[in-house]
C-alpha cells in the first residue's frame, strides 16, 4: 500500500515561511483536496512534493515502494507555453521522459499507454493537432493525459479547472472521479470544495490554521456552520 | 556564372567553406529551437560578446590557438548561466546583458592597448561581422569544427525525447524524474560550443540571427516539434550555402549575406504561413 | 520517424567525411585553369574570392609555392626606414572595405614599377624571402597590365 507522509512540514521561500507545521498522511485511493487563500502556500506544497522546492523543515516520507519518477503532475495552466509547436501526441509522450533514464527513445508499448491515455481523455483523435490551436479545455485533457504517462500511482493537479466554462469543469472533475475510482490517489488543489465534495475523500485547509480533515468531518462542521450563519 | 562558379569551388578553401558552414547551420540552427522556445534567445548573442572578449585576451597574450582560452571561458559563462535552468534565467537575463557588454567593452579595450597586428579596426570588424574569416579555415580548422558539429548533432539526436520535455515544460519534466540539471549542463556547454564555431561563420554580432531566424521561419509553417526542429535545419543549412555563393559571386559580405537570405526566407514564411 | 532521420544523417556524415579525404588529391588536378601560364587566375573574379585567396597565400604560403598567381588590385608603395628598402605591394580589400591585404611582389628585373594608386593586373609565381625573424610571400618575375 503506498502512502505520503507528511511531518512537520514547514514551507517558504528565502527564510520567509509560507506554511507551518504541516502534518498529514495521503493513502493508496485517497482523493484529498487542498483548500486555502491566495498565496497561503498549496502550490509550494504540491511543488515540494514533487521535490521541486527544498522544504525549510519536516519531512515527507515515500512507503509502499513509491518513486519520486512515479508522480503525474498537472501544473497550474498559467505555466504552460500555449504556444509552443508541438503535436498533442508528442506532448503525451514527454511523459514518459522521466522514465527512460536508460533508454534514448520511447518504444512501442510506451506508444500503446499514451495512445489509451489519450483515449481516457478523449483526445486520441486529436493526436497530430497542433497543440496550441487546442480550447482551454482540450488543452487541460491533453496535459493530463500526460500526467498519466508519468504514473499508475498518484496523480497531482493543480487547480485543474481554472479557467475553463462550466461544461469543461464538470467533464474534467467527471474524468478525475473516474481515475480515482479507478485507484488512482489524488491530491489537487481547487478553489470550489462545492464541486467536488462528493468525490473528496479527505480535505487539507492550509492558512493560519491547518487543519487536515477526512470528508465526513469537513461535511459536518459545514452543515453546522450554515446552520449558525 | 556556372563557370565561374565552379572554377571557385576548384579552391579548397572554399570547399573548405561550405563544409563548415553546412555543420554550424545544422548545430546552430538545432540549438536555436531550443534557445528560442525556452525564451533564452539573448543567450547566444550574450554569449559571443563573451567569446569575442576571450578571444581578444587570446590574441593579446599571443595565443595561436585561442580555441584554447576561448572555448573554455564560453562553455564556463554558459555553464553559469543557466545553471539554475528556467528559473535561473530571469535573474541571469540582466546578468547577460552586463556580461557581454563588458566582455566586447574589454575586447575593444584591450585590442586597442595592446595591437597584435596593424590592422586593429579590421580585426574587430571580421571577428564582429565574420567577413572572410570562413573563407581562410586550414584543414585543420575544419576537421576540429566537423568533429565538435558531428557531437552536437549526436547529442541532439540522441537526447531528442528529454531536450523536448525540457523545453515544453522544466518542472514537470523535473517532477517526473528527468535530471534536469545534468541536461540544462548539457545543453549549456552544447550552445557555447556552437556560439563559438558559428562566430567564424557569421561574426559576433550576427550570431542570433543564426539561431533566431530559422526556427522562427519553421514555426511560421510547422505545428510539431520534429517538423519545426527539421525545417529549422533545412533552411539554416540553404541559407548558409546560398549566402557564401551570393557573397562569392557578387562581393558581399559573407556573414551579412547568409543572414539576409535568412531573413527573406523568415518573410516568405511569414507570408505563406498558416500559423500566426 | 527516428529511424529513416537517422539514417539519412549517417549517410549525411559519410558524405561529408568522404569529401574531406578527397580534397588534398583533387586540389592538385583542379588547378590548371583558364590561361596556360596562370595557375590561380583572381583577375576577373570576386572580391571575396581574391582577399581569401590572398589572405590564405599570406598566411600558408608552401602550400601556393611556385604557382603563379593573377590578381586584380591597386598597386601602393611603401618605404621601410628600417631597412632602407621599398616595399611594392598589391593591395586588395574585402567586401566589407574595412579590412586589406597586400600582395608583395617583385618585377621581371629592367622593370620599370607602375604609379602610385594605379589599378593593375598583376601575374607572378609565389614564393618567399626572409627578413629579420619571419619570412614574407611575395611574387617573383612578376609583370602587370594597367587596368
Amino acid at each position: 500500500m503506498i502512502s505520503i507522509e507528511v511531518k512537520d512540514l514547514s514551507l517558504g521561500y528565502e527564510k520567509q515561511v509560507v506554511v507551518k507545521d504541516l502534518n498529514f498522511t495521503v493513502h493508496e485511493g485517497d482523493y484529498l483536496c487542498i483548500v486555502g487563500e491566495n498565496g497561503s502556500g498549496k502550490t509550494t506544497l504540491l511543488k515540494t512534493l514533487l521535490s521541486l522546492n527544498e522544504p525549510l523543515q519536516g519531512s515527507i516520507v515515500f512507503s509502499g515502494g513509491l518513486k519520486r519518477n512515479e508522480i503525474g503532475y498537472l501544473p497550474q495552466q498559467s505555466n504552460v507555453q500555449r504556444d509552443f509547436p508541438a503535436t498533442v501526441e508528442e506532448i503525451v509522450m514527454s511523459g514518459f521522459a522521466g522514465k527512460n533514464s536508460r533508454r534514448f527513445f520511447h518504444d512501442e508499448s510506451q506508444k500503446k499507454t499514451a495512445k489509451e491515455n489519450m483515449e481516457k481523455m478523449r483526445v486520441a483523435d486529436l493526436s497530430s493537432s497542433s497543440f496550441s490551436h487546442l480550447s482551454g479545455g482540450q488543452q487541460q485533457r491533453v496535459l493530463l493525459a500526460r500526467a498519466l504517462c508519468a504514473t499508475e500511482k498518484v496523480l497531482l493537479l493543480d487547480e485543474p479547472v481554472a479557467g475553463l466554462d462550466q461544461q469543461s469543469s464538470t467533464s474534467m472533475y467527471g474524468l478525475i472521479r473516474d481515475l480515482n475510482r479507478e485507484g488512482m490517489t489524488i491530491i489537487m488543489i481547487t478553489h470550489d470544495i462545492e464541486d467536488v465534495l462528493q468525490d473528496a475523500t479527505h480535505v487539507l485547509q492550509i492558512g493560519h490554521t491547518n487543519r487536515f480533515t477526512d470528508i465526513k468531518t469537513f461535511r459536518s462542521g459545514r452543515k453546522e456552520e450554515d446552520h449558525v450563519g | 556564372m556556372l563557370a565561374e562558379l565552379s572554377l571557385y569551388l576548384s579552391f579548397p578553401f572554399v570547399r573548405y567553406a561550405l563544409i563548415v558552414s553546412v555543420l554550424i547551420a545544422l548545430c546552430s540552427s538545432l540549438l536555436g529551437v531550443i534557445l528560442v522556445l525556452r525564451r533564452f534567445s539573448h543567450l547566444g548573442d550574450g554569449l559571443s560578446h563573451v567569446a569575442f572578449g576571450a578571444m581578444a585576451a587570446a590574441s593579446v597574450a599571443g595565443l595561436k590557438n585561442d580555441m584554447a582560452i576561448v572555448l573554455p571561458v564560453t562553455v564556463a559563462t554558459a555553464v553559469f548561466l543557466l545553471k539554475n535552468g528556467k528559473r535561473g534565467m530571469i535573474k541571469g537575463d540582466a546578468a547577460i546583458a552586463m556580461l557581454s557588454t563588458a566582455a566586447l567593452a574589454f575586447g575593444y579595450l584591450m585590442m586597442n592597448l595592446f595591437p597584435t597586428s596593424g590592422n586593429i579596426s579590421g580585426d574587430v570588424c571580421t571577428t564582429l561581422f565574420g567577413s572572410t574569416s570562413i573563407l581562410t579555415l586550414k584543414r585543420s580548422d575544419v576537421v576540429l569544427c566537423s568533429a565538435l558539429s558531428f557531437a552536437v548533432l549526436l547529442i541532439y539526436i540522441l537526447f531528442y525525447e528529454k531536450i523536448f520535455a525540457i523545453t515544453f515544460d522544466e518542472d514537470f519534466a523535473k517532477a517526473t524524474g528527468v535530471d534536469t540539471a545534468r541536461y540544462n549542463l548539457l545543453i549549456a556547454v552544447v550552445i557555447a560550443v556552437v556560439v563559438v564555431l558559428a562566430m567564424n561563420l557569421v561574426g559576433s554580432l550576427l550570431i542570433s540571427a543564426l539561431l533566431v531566424f530559422p526556427v522562427l521561419s519553421a514555426m511560421r509553417l510547422f505545428a510539431s516539434f520534429r517538423n519545426v526542429s527539421v525545417f529549422a535545419a533545412l533552411i539554416s543549412v540553404f541559407c548558409a550555402v546560398a549566402g557564401i555563393l551570393i557573397s562569392i559571386l557578387a562581393s558581399t559580405p559573407v556573414g551579412s549575406t547568409i543572414v539576409a537570405c535568412d531573413f527573406v526566407i523568415f518573410l516568405l514564411c511569414t507570408v505563406f504561413g498558416r500559423n500566426g | 520517424m527516428k529511424k529513416p532521420f537517422l539514417i539519412f544523417l549517417l549517410v549525411f556524415m559519410c558524405g561529408c567525411s568522404a569529401k574531406k579525404e578527397e580534397v588534398p588529391p583533387a586540389e592538385k588536378e583542379e588547378e590548371v585553369e583558364e590561361t596556360e601560364t596562370t595557375d590561380v587566375d583572381l583577375s576577373f573574379g570576386s572580391q571575396t574570392i581574391t582577399y581569401a585567396t590572398i589572405s590564405n597565400i599570406l598566411e600558408d604560403p608552401q602550400e601556393y609555392m611556385g604557382r603563379t598567381v593573377k590578381m586584380l588590385g591597386t598597386y601602393r608603395q611603401f618605404y621601410s626606414e628600417t631597412y632602407d628598402t621599398y616595399y611594392y605591394v598589391c593591395m586588395v580589400t574585402d567586401a566589407t572595405a574595412c579590412c586589406s591585404q597586400g600582395m608583395e611582389f617583385k618585377l621581371k628585373e629592367g622593370s620599370s614599377y607602375p604609379l602610385d594608386g594605379q589599378q593593375i593586373i598583376l601575374q607572378g609565381t609565389v614564393d618567399v624571402y626572409q627578413e629579420g625573424d619571419y619570412w614574407y610571400a611575395f611574387l617573383k618575375d612578376a609583370d602587370y597590365k594597367v587596368y
